[in-house]
């Protein structure tokens, strides 16, 4: 008897890889010895038998629970990663500037005024036309040459109702995000508190809060010219990336007792420095309709807020600033903000006079 | 068991185009089955636990790309497989999984399905599988629990085919052994 090849044969049968010319070998077999008939048969039983298990119903169920808990946050990092894509995609066509356009918000106010002429002087002065957002809304301005102008929570701005044709003149209060189309003949002039900005087909950013006493500019790309309205002379020429900060700031003095404040003048030329998680840019992170971080540390998303909410925030305990967050704000407030971010680390805050400070829960 | 084969396809299929329920019955259908396997790569039940979960959000991370698998099942134990071996992290040896595994239950299920085993047999059955080396348990196993073919088998543990050919008839003629059925010469 053939033994290796019978055992051969009845593995492959078992295992349901034999070939028709070998199962016809195999049944000679059967037929010529009993043994392997009966080996046969019981082999054949045994198939029909599972092993029995090495997990429990529960095992199952414990695992299957984490399993969907995994899929759930790897689904919400996937929709996260593609929110995050789709709005630097949207910062990508804000800057090449195609059909750009935004809807003007609800509760954004179109004054038309007219100035009176006449009203003594014989200069007559340009009719200007007005936008104007308040606390909860932005809105982005067409402007009749092509140019567009996203407008910042709490400003205003003005530009002279023949504009592209008599010239390009705006006023600022608050804070713009401009993409100007390019007009040689026609120079586009920004005055801004006591800052001037001479363009001529740029995109820049430009914050000039009242209550800020600086006014800053930040080039994204072309050229500007920042000059001081008391020295109109002295003028500043800025390169993309580059951001300028003119003004006063309060200085605390030096002594305790004396409790006034000094102002003294700024001038401050800078870079713009993308942030390394997203490579988004804190100056204009406002202009996005959400604010989104991925797994961002705190110091950072500090930062993006401060901008985002027009606040400013302070760390008053170094553990909590490295803690990282990853999710998109939209319509919230700073207060329900932060109140999110509460569920995910441990912290307080105040909020006094728009400024947040924070402190992390040992 | 061969006729679970369209069914697991149908599965990847179905997972490819972001049906998390698919993944809901793959899990049904295999957690035990890559339990039993893993188990016998990371010795302990609670790298297995980890690993083999892994290995399921493995597969629906790379979700987009499963339409190109040729072979699921084997697919799904080679990620199973990978798991493991991170899990114990055993990099000087990582190609040869069968070198280092650990013994592993494996044992007939209680009720006797066929009349033609006795549950004497099936006791002694038992013991010997119990008794196989454990290479040749875990090719066994396989085979045995997820049908898989020679082939497959060699895929999933890195061998070649007449190997597991080998430890197949090895484990067949034991297990005959066994209930004192042995072919004379």
């Amino acid at each position: 008897m053939p033994v290796s090849r019978i055992w051969e044969l009845l593995a492959k049968k078992y295992n349901d890889e034999i070939s028709a010319d070998e199962l016809q070998e195999l049944e000679l077999f059967l037929n010529r010895y009993q043994d392997v008939f009966q080996l046969n048969e019981i082999l054949s039983g045994l198939d029909d038998i599972p092993l029995q298990k090495v997990t429990s119903r529960t095992d199952e169920e414990k695992s299957l629970a984490a399993i969907k808990g995994a899929v759930e946050k790897s689904n919400n990092e996937e929709q996260l990663l593609a929110a995050i894509a789709s709005a630097s995609e949207r910062k990508k066509r804000l800057w090449k500037q195609v059909g750009w356009l935004g809807s003007i918000a609800a509760c954004v106010v179109l004054v038309w005024i007219f100035l009176p002429s006449g009203n003594g002087s014989d200069e007559k002065k340009p009719v200007m036309s007005e936008v104007a957002t308040n606390a909860g809304s932005k809105s982005t301005i067409r402007l009749p040459d092509g140019s567009t102008v996203k407008l910042n929570t709490n400003s205003s701005l003005q530009y002279n109702e023949d504009f592209g044709i008599g010239g390009r003149k705006i006023t600022l209060t608050g804070e713009a995000f401009f993409d100007i189309v390019k007009n040689e003949a026609q120079p586009l002039t920004v005055q801004a508190g006591n800052v001037n900005i001479t363009v001529k087909g740029t995109i820049f950013n430009v914050r000039a809060y009242q209550e800020d006493a600086t006014v800053e500019a930040s080039l994204i790309e072309g050229a500007i010219e920042v000059s001081e309205k008391s020295d109109p002379e002295r003028k500043i020429l800025l390169r993309p990336n580059e951001k300028i900060l003119i003004g006063q700031t309060l200085v605390a003095p030096a002594g305790k007792t004396n409790k006034v404040a000094v102002k003294e003048a700024v001038l401050e030329l800078g870079k713009i420095k993308p942030n390394p998680t997203d490579s988004s840019i804190n100056e204009i992170v406002w202009v996005e309709d959400e604010l989104t971080f991925y797994r961002e540390p705190f110091y950072s998303l500090a930062q993006k807020m401060e901008r985002w909410y027009n606040i400013s925030i302070r760390f008053e305990t170094e553990k909590i600033k490295d803690m990282s967050f990853t999710g998109s704000f939209e319509k919230e407030n700073i207060i329900e903000a932060l109140d999110a971010l509460q569920h995910l680390a441990s912290f307080t805050y105040s909020l006094e006079n728009k400024i947040v400070t924070i402190r992390g829960n040992e | 068991m061969p006729a679970s084969k369209p069914h697991i396809a149908q599965l990847f299929h179905q997972i490819h185009n972001g049906d998390e329920s698919a993944l809901w019955r793959l899990h049904g259908n295999y957690f035990h089955k890559l339990f039993r396997f893993v188990l016998s790569i990371t010795g302990s039940r609670e790298c297995t636990e980890e690993a083999v979960n892994d290995s399921f959000l493995d597969i629906w991370q790379s979700r987009h790309s499963l339409i190109n698998v040729e072979n699921p099942e084997v697919y799904l134990f080679i990620c199973a497989k990978n798991r493991a071996l991170r899990q114990i992290r055993r990099r000087s040896s990582y190609d040869k999984v069968l070198e280092n595994i650990h013994d592993f239950p494996c044992t007939l299920e209680r009720t006797p399905h066929d009349l033609l085993v006795s549950s004497e047999i099936q006791n002694k059955i038992n013991q010997a599988i119990q008794s196989l080396p454990i290479q040749c348990k875990l090719i066994f196993s396989l085979v045995k629990e997820n049908g898989l073919k020679y082939r497959e088998v060699a895929s999933i543990l890195d061998i070649s085919i007449k190997t597991v050919e080998n430890q197949m008839s090895i484990a067949l003629k034991k297990l005959s052994r066994s209930i004192s059925l042995t072919l004379i010469s």
